[in-house]
């Protein structure tokens, strides 16, 4: 029987042929495959892991011919099989074994395609976003304004999880731990993925290798504001008062390793002057507390602060940005008020844990951007003089990459560690 | 001749029945395998997910190790054959090689499966 299939005019020659050389490769593979999956489930990294590594273009392609050996072998096989046992008519034999091959290889492309449609099919149940920081600051503030636009574009649940402490890193530590299935996400300020790592002796994480880059969220500018009872009215009358009173004069920050830290110490290092440190959990109880006049100073974005100034109850002095802003024109920049040179922009990124399916990146990325340039989101961050930004996963990435680095030389040339 | 070296009559109707009743198995729980997957992934579980639901089940650890013992059966004996017929191979040293494939088979496939279960 068989040496009839391997003459080249015999009607299952080709079954037998594809039967034969799909069996072999598969042969060579299949203890590979074993062996790698039995890797990631033993090993410390886990099967989460594994799945990120079986992302990969080439190990997708390796799966690609796996599939399709594995679709050969079986349409050849049950071609030889109706031929050995089964006393059908022979149109009906070729009929059974087509009829499974076209079935597997449905099946096997429904498989492969099972990325794109996971994305199109998510979010299938609540997704979490963390913000690490406490309700009521800038980060949580942008936040909340996406999420809600992105939450009734999906007709789903979208929980904001405000995960507060160690200027970020806690939260932004947990996010990076999580799973990379697109439901848990991170929207965080630049503090913990730019300035904390570099002051954290031992970072929970690494900014670049430990995050998938969604989407640049938007900017805004710091803005520097004393409490009403503190006799100066300019960046200049500030830095002159604090050298008449030096280390009497304390300063609030979103906590330590913050922007809002590291940049009130650059003033301090570049004016030569004392002021002392108060680090909180987040910018919402630091500006509650500057408002109280438990601290004299306090730095953070403006839409932190905007309701406050705007009520009397802070007086702002400057802007950080190179530019003063539209929504204060009467605010210097720190730089033309006192510090030639200084700046320190606020900006915000949307991220998923290290792993997260290109299909899930770039479906995320589209209904964020959509959620940004919503009319509503829009007039929630200009109120706070907050600009959109957009744009793509790549973007973000290079601009994590350039501000990552710039905060590390300011770091490292300060001499700033963490206390 | 059957290209199955040289073996007796009996081992070789003994392989030959093995790899077609393994064949017939391996279709179903290809099949089967599949379809799974395909549930899992387009039905957003996660991988721990999908072990918090493998782990613990015998019906799954018997349905595995069911594939997995097929696999380390159809497959040596059809590259054996192979092997046989296309480099003219013979003797202790072909089916040593067999059985080491059969074994590594077994092996490597049991190990995952008992990851998947435990």
């Amino acid at each position: 029987m068989k040496s009839d299939f391997r003459a080249r005019n015999h009607p299952a020659y080709w079954a037998f042929a594809a039967h034969r050389v799909s069996g072999v490769l598969l042969a060579l593979f299949l203890p590979l495959h074993f062996w790698a999956l039995g890797q990631a489930l033993h090993g410390e990294a886990g099967l989460e892991s594994f799945l990120r590594w079986s992302e990969q273009p080439l190990v997708k392609f390796a799966e690609t011919v796996l599939v399709l050996l594995l679709a050969a072998h079986l349409t050849g096989g049950l071609r030889l099989l109706a031929l050995e046992f089964l006393a059908w008519r022979d149109w009906q034999k070729r009929l059974l074994a087509g009829a499974a091959g076209l079935t597997l290889a449905a099946g096997l492309l429904f498989l492969l395609n099972a990325g794109p449609a996971a994305a199109q099919a998510y979010p299938v149940k609540p997704v979490r976003v963390i913000v690490p920081f406490p309700p009521g600051g800038a980060a949580d503030i942008v936040a909340r304004a996406i999420t809600h636009e992105m939450g009734r574009a999906w007709g789903a649940q979208v929980v904001v999880d405000n995960r507060a402490g160690a200027g970020g890193l806690i939260g932004a530590e947990h996010a990076a731990r999580a799973a990379p299935d697109g439901y848990t996400l991170l929207f965080a300020s630049a503090s913990p993925m730019t300035v904390s790592p570099h002051l954290a002796l031992r970072p929970p994480y690494h900014p670049i290798r430990d995050f998938t880059p969604i989407v640049l969220i938007g900017f805004s500018p710091n803005v520097i504001v004393v409490h009403p009872s503190l006799p100066a009215r300019s960046m200049k009358e500030l830095i002159a008062l604090a050298r008449a009173r030096p280390g009497q004069i304390n300063y609030a920050s979103n906590g330590v390793g913050t922007l809002s830290h590291l940049a009130m110490e650059l003033v301090k290092h570049q004016a030569g002057i004392n002021l002392v440190h108060v680090p909180y959990k987040g910018g919402a109880p630091a500006m509650i507390d500057t408002v109280a006049g438990q601290c004299s100073v306090f730095f953070a974005a403006y839409p932190t602060l905007s309701a406050q100034v705007k009520a009397g109850r802070l007086r702002a002095l400057a802007v950080t940005s190179t530019r003063r802003i539209a929504l204060a024109p009467e605010l210097p920049t720190v730089a033309e008020a006192a510090l030639p040179g200084f700046e320190a922009t606020q900006w915000w990124g949307a991220y998923g844990p290290v792993g997260l399916p290109a299909a899930l990146v770039a479906k995320l990325n589209a209904d964020i951007g959509r959620a940004l340039q919503s009319a509503e989101v829009k007039s929630r961050l200009a109120a706070d003089a907050a600009e959109p930004a957009g744009g793509t996963p790549g973007d973000l990435a290079a601009y994590l990459r350039t501000d990552y680095e710039r905060w590390g030389k300011v770091v490292k040339a300060s001499g700033i560690r963490a206390e | 001749m059957t290209g199955r070296g040289d073996l007796s009559v009996r081992a070789q109707v003994l392989l030959w029945t093995a790899q077609r009743a393994s064949a017939a198995v391996l279709a179903v729980c290809v099949v089967v395998h599949l379809v799974t997957i395909l549930y899992a992934v387009r039905g957003g579980l996660t991988a721990a997910e999908v072990l918090g639901r493998t782990q613990g089940s015998v019906a799954w650890a018997a349905f595995y190790f069911l594939f997995v013992a097929a696999v380390a059966v159809h497959a040596p004996i059809g590259l054996r054959s192979v092997l046989a017929e296309t480099f003219n191979w013979r003797g202790r040293s072909l089916e040593v090689t067999v059985i080491v494939i059969a074994l590594a088979l077994a092996l490597w496939g049991l190990r995952a499966v008992y990851a998947v279960f435990i």
